[in-house]
C-alpha cells in the first residue's frame, strides 16, 4: 500500500501534533539537561500518556522528546562538563573550555544548530534510505563489533588526553569495570568480592556522572574564581556569529552528521562511537588541529552534529528490522507495537502511512529544536553564570545523588557513583582522564560479546583467525582505521623530535 | 631532571598495573570462557602500565588536553574540598537510612556553607538558605509526585 504524502503531511503538520511535538522537545531538552535523567526515562514515563492519543500523535510527541533528550546532553556538557550520556561525551571537550572562557551563549547557539543540522540529515535519511542502510547493520557481525569497541577506544585514548598511552590505559581500566557482575558469555560471577549489589555490575549512567561531576563539584568548591566567565552584555544569541562559523564547517557538518547516521545505524555502540569518530576526523581535516580540546568551534559543530544524526540513524534498524539500536529506542519500540504497528521489512508496504506520519513528526521537531534550543540554551548559560557557587554546588551535588538513585531506584547505585567520582578525582591528579574509562564501561560488553561469540563461532568452524579477522574485509577495514588512531600520534610525535633535532644542529 | 617527571602518572600506573596483575591472576579461578576476557584485559593493563612507567622514568610525560586537576592545584582549598567528599559520602551512605529529604536538606545546606567564600548578611544568608530548602523541595517532588520515582523515606524522611 503506497502512501499519501498529502494526507501525511495533513496529519504531521496539524496544529495539535505540531503542539505535542514543541512540548515534546520542551520536555525533552529539559530532562536532557539534567545529568542522570535520560532520554529512556523520559519516554518511559511518558509512553502510558500517548496510549490514550492516537497512534500519529502518541509516536510524534515520543520521536519529540527523544530528539529534544539527545540535543539537551549537550547543556551539561557544556555549561558543567558533565555530559549527560556517553554520546555527549567529546561536546566536554570543547564546549566546556568555550562557556569557560566566555563563550558559553556562542557555544550553546553553535550546538543548538548543528543539533538541528545532524538531526535533519538522519531524520531524511531515515526516510529515504531506510531499507538500504538497514543492510549495514546486517553486515555486521561479532567480530566487527568487537573491532568496533576497540576503535571508540583507540580514538577516545588518541582524542581525550593527548597522552595515548595514558588513554588506552583508562579504556582497560573502563573494560575491567565492565567485567564486573555477571559474565556476559558463561555466567560467571567476577569481581564481586561477595557483594550481591555488585551482582549487576557498575551501572554506566551512575559510573558517567561520578566520573565527570564530582572532580568538577570539588574543584568548584576550591577557588572563589567563578566558575564560567560571564558574556558581556548585549550579545543576544550570536546566531549570525554561529550561522558564520556553520557556513565556514559547512564540510564538518555534513561529514559528521553522515557519520552520526550510518554509524547510528549500529545497535548498541552507536551515540558515542558516532560523535568520537566525527570529533576524530574534523581534527585530522582541520587546518588548526592544535585547536582542538582548547574551545574549538569546528569539534563542537561535528560532536553535536553527529550526536542528532544517531537519533534518525538508530531508528533505522529499530523500524526496518525490528532491532532498537538504544534503550529508547526500544521503548518506542514498545509503544509502536502496542498501537499495533508490527516493525519489519513489510512495515514500509504495508503501514506506511503512520510510519511516515513519525518520520515526518521526528523532523517537525528537530527543526523545532533551533527557536526552542535558542531560548532554553540562553537563560541555562545565563543561570548558571549568574548562580553563586553556594547555591551551584548543592544544585549539582542534588542532581547528581537524585539522577543516579532514579536510575534503578536503587540506593547502591548512589554509592558506586560517589566512589567513581572519588576515584575519578584521584587518577585526574595522575593525568588520567575520565572519557577513556566511560568509554571503555560503555563498550567493554560489546567487546566482550563480539570476542567470544566470534572465538565460538571459530571454533566451530576451526578457524578462529578467520573468524575474527582474517576473512571479514569490514574488520580489515576496522582495524585499519586502528592501526592509523594509533600510528598518527606516534608519527607525528617521531616529526616533531626529527624536526627539534634538525633546528639543534649547526 | 626528576622535576620533569610525571610522578603523578607513575603513581597511577603502579595502581594500574596492580589491577591488571590481580585481574589477570584471578581469571585462573573462572571457566574458560569468562576467564578470556578478563584474562586479555588484564594482562594489557598491566603491560601498557609498566611500559608507561618504564617510559616516564626516561623522562617521557604526555600533553594533557582533557579538563583534569594537576597535584599542584589541589593544594588549594584542600579543607573544602575534604567536607565535601565527606559530605558526598555521608549522604549517599545515610539517605536510605535517614531518609532523601532530610539528608538531602542537610548536605545541601553543609555544601551551600563549603562553597561559600564572601561574609553574606544575615537576610541574603537567610535568602540563600531558602534557595537550598526550596531545590530540595522541588527536586523531591519533581522525583516523588511527577516522575514516580520514591524516595527513600527511611527513619526519618
Amino acid at each position: 500500500m503506497a502512501f499519501d504524502l498529502g494526507s501525511v503531511l495533513v496529519q504531521a503538520f496539524s496544529p495539535f501534533n505540531l503542539l505535542l511535538a514543541l512540548l515534546g522537545v520542551v520536555l525533552g531538552t529539559i530532562i536532557g539537561a539534567l545529568p542522570g535523567l535520560s532520554a529512556t526515562m523520559a519516554i518511559a514515563v511518558l509512553v502510558p500518556f500517548t496510549f490514550a492519543m492516537d497512534p500519529a500523535s502518541g509516536l510524534i510527541m515520543l520521536g519529540a522528546i527523544y530528539t529534544g533528550a539527545i540535543y539537551g546532553g549537550a547543556y551539561a556538557a557544556i555549561l558543567v562538563n558533565t555530559p549527560g550520556t556517553p554520546s555527549a561525551i567529546a561536546t566536554t571537550f570543547d564546549g566546556f573550555p568555550m562557556a569557560k572562557r566566555g563563550d558559553g551563549d556562542l557555544a550553546m547557539t553553535l550546538a543548538t544548530l548543528a543539533s538541528v543540522v545532524g538531526g535533519v540529515i538522519g531524520a531524511i535519511a531515515l526516510m529515504t534510505l531506510s531499507p538500504l542502510l538497514a543492510n549495514i547493520a546486517l553486515a555486521f557481525q561479532s567480530s566487527e563489533y568487537f573491532w568496533l569497541a576497540i576503535l571508540g577506544l583507540t580514538l577516545i585514548a588518541s582524542l581525550s588526553t593527548g597522552n595515548v598511552i595514558k588513554g588506552l590505559i583508562g579504556g582497560a581500566f573502563g573494560l575491567i569495570l565492565s567485567m564486573i557482575g555477571v559474565a556476559v558469555v558463561g555466567g560467571d560471577v567476577r569481581f564481586t568480592f561477595g557483594s550481591s549489589a555488585l551482582l549487576g555490575g557498575i551501572d554506566i549512567v551512575s559510573a558517567l556522572i561520578g566520573l565527570y561531576c564530582i572532580p568538577v563539584l570539588i574543584d568548584l568548591v576550591a577557588r572563589p574564581d567563578r566558575h564560567l566567565e560571564p558574556a558581556p552584555l548585549g550579545r543576544g544569541f550570536r546566531f549570525f556569529e554561529a550561522l558564520g562559523l556553520c557556513a565556514k564547517n559547512t564540510v564538518n557538518l555534513v561529514r559528521s552528521s553522515a557519520i552520526g547516521t550510518l554509524i547510528g545505524i549500529l545497535p548498541g555502540a552507536g551515540g558515542s562511537i558516532a560523535s568520537l569518530v566525527s570529533y576524530s576526523e574534523a581534527r585530522r581535516s582541520s587546518r588548526h588541529p592544535e585547536r582542538f580540546g582548547k574551545g574549538e568551534p569546528g569539534g563542537l559543530l561535528a560532536t553535536e552534529s553527529a550526536n542528532n544524526a544517531t537519533v534518525g540513524g538508530g531508528f533505522i534498524p529499530t523500524l526496518v528490522l525490528g532491532i532498537p539500536g538504544t534503550p529508547p529506542d526500544a521503548v518506542i519500540l514498545g509503544a509502536l507495537l502496542v498501537q499495533g504497528i508490527r516493525t519489519g521489512p513489510e512495515l514500509f508496504t504495508q503501514q506506511s502511512g503512520i510510519v511516515y506520519i513519525f518520520m515526518f513528526g521526528l523532523l517537525i521537531a528537530t527543526l523545532m529544536m533551533l527557536p526552542v534550543g535558542l531560548l532554553i540554551g540562553r537563560y541555562a548559560y545565563r543561570f548558571i553564570v549568574n548562580t553563586p557557587k553556594s547555591l551551584l554546588v548543592p544544585l549539582i551535588a542534588f542532581m547528581t545523588v537524585v539522577g543516579s538513585f532514579a536510575i534503578h531506584s536503587n540506593p547502591h547505585d548512589v554509592v558506586v557513583m560517589v566512589l567513581m567520582g572519588v576515584l575519578g578525582w584521584l587518577l585526574s591528579l595522575g593525568g588520567f582522564g575520565p572519557s577513556p574509562i566511560v568509554l571503555g564501561l560503555v563498550l567493554g560488553q560489546i567487546a566482550e560479546q563480539g570476542f567470544i561469540r566470534a572465538y565460538m563461532i571459530g571454533g566451530a568452524r576451526d578457524n578462529f583467525g578467520g573468524q575474527l579477522l582474517f576473512d571479514r574485509p569490514i574488520s580489515w577495514a576496522i582495524v585499519a582505521l586502528i592501526v592509523i588512531t594509533l600510528g598518527l600520534p606516534l608519527l607525528r610525535l617521531l616529526r616533531a623530535r626529527s624536526g627539534n633535532g634538525k633546528e639543534a644542529q649547526p | 631532571m626528576n622535576a620533569g617527571r610525571d610522578i603523578a602518572g607513575i603513581v597511577g600506573s603502579v595502581f594500574f598495573f596492580l589491577v591488571g596483575a590481580a585481574v589477570f591472576a584471578m581469571s585462573f579461578e573462572m571457566t574458560p570462557l569468562a576467564a578470556m576476557f578478563p584474562r586479555t584485559v588484564g594482562a594489557a593493563l598491566a603491560l601498557l602500565a609498566a611500559f608507561y612507567v618504564f617510559a616516564a622514568m626516561r623522562g617521557y610525560r604526555g600533553e594533557a588536553v582533557e579538563n583534569g586537576s594537576t597535584v599542584g592545584d589541589q593544594a588549594e582549598g584542600l579543607g573544602r574540598r575534604i567536607v565535601l567528599l565527606a559530605t558526598m559520602i555521608g549522604w549517599a551512605l545515610l539517605f536510605p537510612v535517614i531518609g532523601m529529604f532530610v539528608t538531602s536538606l542537610a548536605a545541601c545546606a553543609i555544601l551551600m556553607f563549603t562553597g561559600l567564600f564572601e561574609r553574606l548578611s544575615p537576610g541574603r544568608l537567610a535568602i540563600q538558605l531558602g534557595a537550598v530548602l526550596a531545590l530540595v523541595i522541588c527536586f523531591y517532588l519533581l522525583m516523588n509526585s511527577v516522575l514516580n520515582i520514591p524516595m527513600p523515606r527511611g527513619i526519618l524522611f
